[in-house]
């Protein structure tokens, strides 16, 4: 037979980079692909071959071969160059089928050659009627009738419309995706459950409806060219669904198709009725694998990490993705007055979660290998909402909290007593001092500055939202609008003993003064949807947000108001500050002091982007996103003079001016192609590019004159400028072949090459590869009544984390210098640089299983993964005796190896009580695997790197003590400092567990929903008694005679030994981190009372008990900061409680 | 027709797509500004550049800060601070931890400041080497040169002063490093005095500049060979100095804008924040009993050593930055940009007294000293002392030792010398180290006093191939 491929012209080879060595490979495989498709199916849509069609009256349509069974008889033609004609003639011989035609229809010399044996009509019709223009139209009659086909075809696309509704009760579903299988083609439905679908090719049509929750409805339809077809689904609920869809790099997905886990939090959802005041509140706890060390302060950053560390040096963060794409998040900016591990800002807490629908989090390389270079830590995928069509929907909330410190601090404790020599000069006994006789205990006193109403930094405040959201449009035509204003006095305030001192002194109290701990927040956004036209979709988003917040002076170094207040004397000693003010207590500055240092960050922020779709085949998607991500961030820190007394220099004023601009762009083609009708094949080429730029000026200004706040009206007045390009360019191929839909193969490759990389090292090559297979839909698979669906899944991927721009360039410094008089610009070796510095590579392999059962209404997840980070960059060791600095290299090797796993049972669901609770955790076992040869040096009572131990690992050496004489109080002689050094354990826990439970009640109306979560395995320096004992002003566990006997001994290691051994504790602790309750008074009520369509009442709490294995201090989950790869527990005050009641109206 | 047309549209997108990737080189070339990278760094100007920013680190080796950076990093805190805070001449008043760990005598190969202290004296060697390699390539000026080659000397004079016997002196050859092998403290001044030597070679002009920078250079190498010790290295020492006036100074200056007096900013400075306390073998309270073997700077009330403040508490200044220590400022240098004498004609008189010593003449050492206390030099530009009466000859070696170092220790209070020098008393005097360091219970932890003599070697050097040892680096701790 003949043959009706097409041959596609091909692309010269070219040489170049690795990009477009790809590009050119992607370019190169579509005709073969292209070719393929057509050689396997015999498709109405190739013009080349003539269309079997019924004659239907006044329409023609596909002819259903299945109900045509003389086109299907076999024939048995041998011709040579013969006669068109003769040909036909033969084969209505052999089949019986009348075949008529008029004799213009045909060319009197048209010739074929037809070799067919046992072949259908129709198979023989289609070659020899190969490029004649002839279509074959079946009549009422039965005979097969050839004709012209029209010179100007009218399009052969039919429109199918719906609705989707609940099979139970039939309430519309909105937000359902609809779409045509083996296509490209889909939509949402509106809010009333309707949907339409344009441009549909006529012919038989699988049409598909998927949301989370309901079980998928599917139906066979046929599209009749020009026509409107009905398809309507009525869609069973369910408890859990392998089909919800999720957002990959290539576009939307079915989870089931996923080789890999893909964590969804369904913000939509949880923002409105859950305790939660940012995003790092919307992670914490809500997907496995994924650790979240919220920050202690109103504003303050949150750190997150998932599926462990895998860099020393480079940023552990994960990188995040908004409406496609890439966000700026970086942690850092403006700090809570000190310069290294103290409080810092994030930018994503810019985001509102307000204004967001979904967040997946992609865990790590397996997953995230066509998110490129930087995507090795894993991928958040966050959504904003979107409008559906439909007349207007206005929704109103408002919500109030309280934000109230109650974390229970000790009270500072003091010996006071007298030598023996001298009796009558009054000290601070110590009481291993005691217990020798060098000192006599006059009075055990203690005072608790935190419980004193008169001097307490504490002060519970108030939080504020509201918001308004609009919604609605045509099909054609959808948009979102939201605008949001949020207020955060923070939980610390001027006391009560400093503002009447400012008062008597005649002190302006600044509104920092008074809230030193502050957020504002104003957001506004606007999403647009639009058809342009059947083949075109257009997506817009704009977000704009205005921040600002100011952080609390808190920090361990430089008198943060944690220190002054928990590491005072224990007594009012009448000792005052530099400025004559008393103390009462306080250690060096007294909280209006320390609040007189301004450290506000104010930003003015802008992420827009662009969404285009246009499908010009039906296998044929060519998608597009263009963004930009533009901050504007001022920086302010600043003591006037008279005010607080600051590190180093006082008065200073520092402004900061940053812009921080990421601009991005996304094109992929995405060929979908029926191979055969079990087998879907998908082909997915895409460009990437990411360039961000971090720019700004800093002037600062030392030496303050009286009212004068600028830099420039300092004596000393220094300006620095930076600007710090970084530049992505990466390409992929994505090829995915579905298999009965049951069975998913995935393989992909990814090539980055960006300017931090040296030199010496030009691209970097990223594969992947996976399964996904629902074994319970295979027939062989045995059938058992409880297990509804089993799906087995793997997945193997690489990814990387790139240096920073300018660490592979050798650079100097510059230096001013003043020598014997004379001022000058010197320069000086900064970095020797690395030329064959390249990114950190982690390869991670994952696999697992999702099920199902008891009817969907239980469900188990378990997932094992294996990262391997190599060339992981580490500060080459270089001597101190070389002179240089160490520099960056690729030495290094991490391994992340655990296991998650989730259970969700939904044991009651029925129309006025339903239950259902998720348990779920995750361990991590994280292990330096490579050092490039170096060996780390271990510090006991610290943590070290070291190869065979994770990161970060802790090791100590024993802190023994006896008590001689039993008298619960030990001599410095009674503890000895143990001389081996052992490992005591990670730094960053390693196990998390939480449990999640929803109660409905009331018809569904009432809803309670709490959340506890566990850390453990982790193990630190307790940093606010080795702080305490190290600042020796009084160390807690000497400075009172009932302190246990182990604190005891660890504090004389530590003031004798400066040994921190003996505060190492585990990290371990359990929180009772949600409670929500709400209420939901239905349409009826609802209308009655307030004339909307529904009401939402919500009470929540968030931070409501911790219980702690070991910790002695306040919350082992507060660290002094939140950005860097080192966790420094304590040094800084807990996690406030906060307390919120809200409303949500919709119109 | 249409299908075919919507094809080779595709095509042609992607083609474009490609084509457009093709120009993308351009797209990664960025520039980060402000950043000086090798391939500027070659003409005259660089050379000069280069060796300005060796000057910038002889602060950080001295009295002042480092890099000219201002603020409070412990690299830019001096090192004549944190050999003196080890000495007797500071109390440490500081809440950063390593600091008072100096003062207990129990700093650890892991403390920062002395790794900070070792840092900067090898990029300070490492910085001059790469100077001197452009100078003479693009700006051959002998003084230039020169100057590089003494700060390289008083990197490491300061090297074998501050730290233990197994300190490398490593360098680069070819842009790699190339790890010397641990060396006795004399193997490193022996090397300073061999820098000294060069520097001498190039500095013959008789210039104000040249001829200050030679005397420089020779009251150094005086310096490194009675650190070295021995009757024949003290002759020498003489020699070196005899045509140097005791009016002579070397002074590191500051600008408050640019790089401040490091003495003035961690004792004096900003008030409550002051890091250091003049010494004093007085605690702050009675019970803690007396500091034992220290000169007791504070309450001597030596002209030499003008203070305020009071170490007993409560001090009418106040306490330092660790809330608890009782503040005592020196006033020798009464502001944040007083010039520090680096070296000068009276640490020349200071080293001929001692010869006298070591030679048992105690008589001369004693009317050397006289002469000093006679028309005594400025120490400071605020500070001459008033004039003191003449000390008597001791009687005894051992007192004609107490007499001088003690002598030495008011006179060269606060500059980086009394570490070396009680080191000395121990390994060139026959004193014992617990006869010589602070004894007793520390004024800020109540507990005794730890048993150090020197600096240990960070661990930063345990990269360096050649250090076989794993915990202490050392080849001793001995002085």
């Amino acid at each position: 037979m003949t043959s009706g491929s097409r041959q596609v012209g091909r692309l010269p080879s070219r040489h170049g980079s690795g990009v477009l060595w790809l590009t050119w490979l992607a370019l190169s495989l579509i005709p073969v692909a292209t070719a393929l498709g057509a050689q396997l199916r015999l498709s109405a849509t190739d013009d080349r071959r003539p269309r079997f069609l019924l004659d239907a009256g006044n329409a023609r349509v596909p002819v259903d071969v299945t109900r045509s069974p003389s086109l299907e008889r076999p024939v048995t033609l041998e011709l040579n160059d013969a006669r068109l004609t003769d040909a036909l003639a033969e084969i209505s011989r052999q089949s019986g089928l009348a075949i008529v035609y008029s004799d213009d229809a045909i060319p009197g010399d048209a010739r074929v050659d037809v070799t067919a044996r046992a072949t259908s009509v129709i198979a023989v019709l289609s070659d020899v009627l190969l490029d004649t223009g002839l279509d074959v139209v079946m009549r009422p009659d039965g005979s097969a009738a050839l004709v012209r086909r029209p010179r100007v075809k009218p399009a052969v696309e039919g429109t199918i419309t719906g609705k989707v509704t609940e099979a139970r009760g039939g309430v519309a579903i909105a937000a359902v995706t609809v779409f045509v299988e083996g296509t490209n083609l889909g939509t949402t439905t509106r809010d009333d459950g309707t949907y339409t679908i344009a441009a549909v090719p006529a012919g038989t049509r699988m049409i598909v409806a998927r949301r989370v929750g309901y079980t998928p409805g599917r139906r066979s339809v046929t599209v009749v060219d020009g026509q409107q077809t009905t398809v309507d689904f009525p869609l069973e609920a369910v408890a859990a669904s392998l089909d919800a869809v999720v957002t990959t790099a290539t576009g939307q997905q079915r989870r089931v198709e996923l080789g890999n886990t893909v964590a969804t939090v369904d913000v939509a959802v949880r923002g409105e009725t859950a305790p939660v005041k940012s995003i790092g509140d919307l992670l914490n706890a809500q997907a496995t694998g994924v650790t979240v060390t919220p920050g202690t302060q109103t504003g303050a950053a949150s750190r997150v990490r998932i599926r462990g560390q895998s860099s020393t040096t480079l940023s552990n963060d994960p990188i995040y993705i908004i409406d496609g794409i890439r966000m700026t998040a970086v942690t850092g900016g403006i700090s809570a007055g000190c310069t290294g591990t103290c409080t810092t800002v994030s930018r994503v807490n810019d985001l509102n979660p307000a204004e967001i629908e979904t967040m997946e989090i992609v865990k790590g390389p397996s997953a995230a290998t066509l998110y490129g270079t930087d995507a090795a830590n894993g991928v958040i995928v966050i959504t904003t909402k979107r409008g559906r069509a439909g007349p207007p929907a206005w929704v109103f909330y408002g919500e109030g909290g309280r934000v109230d410190d109650r974390n229970p601090y000790p009270a500072n404790y003091a010996l006071r007593g007298h030598s023996p020599t001298t009796p009558n000069v009054r000290r601070d006994c110590r009481s291993y001092e005691i217990e020798a006789g060098g000192c006599m205990l006059d009075s055990a006193v203690s005072q608790n500055i935190w419980k004193d109403g008169n001097l307490t930094p504490l002060d519970p405040g108030l939080r504020t939202v509201f918001g308004g959201q609009l919604s609605g449009g045509t099909n054609e035509l959808r948009y979102f609008v939201a605008g949001d204003r949020q207020e955060d006095d923070g939980s610390w305030g001027l006391p009560t003993f400093d503002r009447q001192r400012f008062d008597s002194m005649k002190v302006k109290i600044e509104d920092y003064y008074e809230r030193p701990n502050y957020l504002k927040q104003y957001s506004a956004r606007a999403n647009l949807n639009a058809v342009v036209t059947p083949k075109l979709d257009l997506a817009l988003s704009s977000g704009y947000t205005y921040n600002q917040v100011r952080l609390v002076r808190d920090n361990p170094s430089g008198n943060g108001v944690w220190q002054s207040t928990a590491v005072g004397p224990g007594y009012d000693a009448g000792t005052t500050n530099s400025r004559g003010w008393p103390l009462k207590g306080f250690l060096g500055e007294t909280p209006g002091g320390l609040f007189q240092n301004l450290n506000q960050e104010t930003v003015n922020r802008f992420i827009g982007s662009a969404n285009a779709n246009w499908r010009p085949l039906a296998w044929l998607r060519a998608s597009g996103d263009i963004g930009i991500d533009l901050t504007d961030r001022r920086d302010l820190s600043r003591a006037r003079a008279g005010e607080t007394d600051p590190t180093p220099t006082a008065p200073y004023s520092q402004d900061g001016r940053t812009r921080l601009t990421s601009f991005s762009t996304n094109l992929r083609a995405t060929g979908t192609w029926q191979a055969a009708t079990s087998i879907d094949l998908r082909s997915t080429l895409g460009v990437q590019t990411v360039s961000t730029d971090n720019s700004g000026v800093t002037s600062r200004g030392s030496g303050l004159p009286p009212g004068a706040d600028l830099p420039s009206q300092a004596t000393t007045f220094t300006v620095t400028t930076s600007s710090i390009p970084s530049r992505t360019l990466g390409a992929y191929l994505e090829e995915q072949v579905a298999i009965r839909d049951r069975l998913f193969l995935t393989g992909a490759v990814r090539t980055d090459q960006n300017n931090a990389f040296g030199t010496n090292f030009q691209s970097v090559w990223y594969p992947k590869a996976s399964i996904s297979w629902v074994a319970t839909e295979e027939g062989f698979f045995p059938s058992f009544d409880l297990l509804n669906q089993l799906r087995l899944r793997g997945s193997y991927g690489a990814s990387g984390v790139q240096p920073g721009p300018t660490q592979a360039v050798k650079t100097y410094s510059t230096s001013s210098v003043f020598f014997q008089g004379t001022q000058a610009v010197g320069i000086q070796l900064a970095n020797p640089g690395n030329q064959d510095l390249k990114p950190e590579r982690s390869e991670e392999f994952e696999a697992g299983f999702d099920s199902r059962w008891w009817n969907d209404r239980v469900s188990l997840d378990f997932t094992y993964y294996r990262k391997q980070t190599t060339d992981a960059l580490i500060t080459q060791p270089v001597a101190g005796s070389a002179g240089i600095s160490g520099y960056l290299a690729n030495l290094g090797g991490m391994r992340n190896e655990g296991i998650e796993y989730r259970l969700f049972a939904q044991p009651i669901d029925a129309q006025d009580f339903g239950f259902d609770v998720t348990f779920s955790g995750s361990n991590n076992k994280n292990t330096v695997t490579s050092l490039g040869g170096f060996v780390s040096t271990i510090v006991p009572g610290g943590s070290a790197v070291v190869v065979g131990k994770p990161v970060n690992a802790v090791f100590v050496r024993a802190v023994n003590y006896t008590d001689p004489n039993n008298n619960g109080v030990l001599a410095v002689s009674d503890m000895t400092l143990g001389t081996d050094t052992t490992y005591r354990g990670p730094q960053l826990d390693p196990i998390q567990l939480s449990l999640a439970a929803n109660v409905h009640l009331v018809g569904r109306r009432l809803r309670i929903y709490t959340l506890f979560d566990r850390k453990d395995g982790g193990y630190a320096v307790d940093g606010e008694l080795q702080f305490n004992c190290f600042v020796q002003v009084q160390c807690k566990p000497v400075s009172r005679l009932d302190a246990p006997l182990n604190l005891q001994a660890a504090a004389i290691a530590r003031l004798t030994r400066a040994a921190n051994d003996g505060f190492v504790e585990s990290t371990a602790f359990t929180k009772w981190r949600e409670l929500s309750v709400t209420y939901d008074l239905g349409p009826q009520l609802a209308g009655r009372l307030l004339r909307a369509k529904g009401v939402q009442i919500t009470a929540g709490m968030r931070n409501i008990k911790i219980w702690k294995d070991e910790w002695s201090g306040i919350d082992p989950e507060a660290v002094a900061s939140t950005n860097t790869n080192t966790f420094q527990n304590g040094l800084t005050s807990g996690a406030p409680s906060y307390y919120m009641l809200r409303f949500n109206l919709s119109y | 027709m249409n299908q075919r047309l919507h094809s080779a549209r595709s095509i042609v997108a992607i083609a474009l797509t490609a084509a457009g990737m093709a120009g993308c080189n351009d797209y990664l070339e960025t520039t980060v500004e402000g950043q000086i990278t090798s391939g500027s760094v070659n003409s005259p100007a660089a050379a000069d550049a280069l060796r300005i920013g060796v000057l910038g680190s002889f602060h950080g080796l001295t009295s002042g800060q480092s890099n000219g950076t201002l603020g409070g990093s412990l690299v830019s805190r001096g090192l004549w601070n944190y050999s003196g805070i080890l000495a007797d001449e500071w109390k440490a008043s500081s809440s950063n931890a390593e600091i008072p760990e100096l003062d207990r005598r129990q700093a650890s190969s892991g403390n920062a400041a002395v790794a900070a202290s070792y840092n900067i004296i090898h990029q300070t060697r490492a910085r001059a080497r790469e100077a001197i390699g452009a100078l003479n390539t693009y700006l051959p000026t002998p003084l230039y040169v020169g100057q590089m080659y003494i700060t390289m000397a008083l990197a490491e004079v300061m090297l074998g002063e501050l730290f233990c016997n197994g300190t490398p002196l490593s360098g680069q050859e070819n842009g790699q490093v190339v790890y010397g092998m641990p060396l006795t403290n004399a193997a490193v001044f022996a090397a300073a005095g061999a820098h000294l030597d060069t520097a001498l070679t190039y500095l013959g002009a008789t210039d104000a500049a040249t001829v200050s920078w030679n005397r420089a250079a020779r009251v150094l190498k005086a310096r490194a060979l009675i650190d070295i010790g021995g009757a024949a290295n003290f002759t020498a020492a003489v020699a070196l100095l005899s045509a140097i006036p005791t009016t002579y100074t070397f002074q590191n200056t500051f600008s408050a804008t640019v790089a401040e007096n490091g003495i003035f900013v961690m004792n004096v400075g900003a008030t409550n924040n002051t890091h250091q306390q003049v010494g004093d073998s007085l605690n702050p309270t009675p019970a803690l009993g007396i500091v034992r073997n220290v000169v007791p700077f504070a309450s001597a009330r030596d002209p030499r050593v003008p203070v305020t403040g009071s170490s007993v508490t409560p001090s009418p200044l106040g306490n330092g930055n660790d809330s608890q220590t009782p503040r005592v400022a020196e006033q020798i240098w009464t502001a944040n940009i007083a010039a520090v004498n680096i070296v000068s004609g009276l640490d020349a008189r200071l080293i001929e007294a001692e010869a006298d010593l070591q030679a048992n003449n105690f008589a001369a050492m004693t009317t050397k000293l006289n002469t000093l206390r006679a028309a005594p030099p400025a120490l400071s530009p605020t500070l001459t002392p008033a004039v003191m009466p003449a000390l008597a000859t001791p009687a005894t070696r051992d007192a004609a030792i107490d007499q001088f170092f003690r002598e030495k220790a008011f006179w060269t209070f606060g500059r980086g010398q009394r570490l070396g020098d009680m080191r000395r008393m121990i390994r060139q005097y026959g004193r014992a180290a617990n006869t010589v360091f602070p004894e007793g219970l520390n004024h800020n932890t109540g507990a005794p006093y730890g048993s150090a003599v020197n600096f240990p070697i960070p661990t930063s050097e345990a990269t360096n191939p050649n250090i076989t040892k794993t915990t202490d680096f050392c080849i001793d701790r001995t002085a």
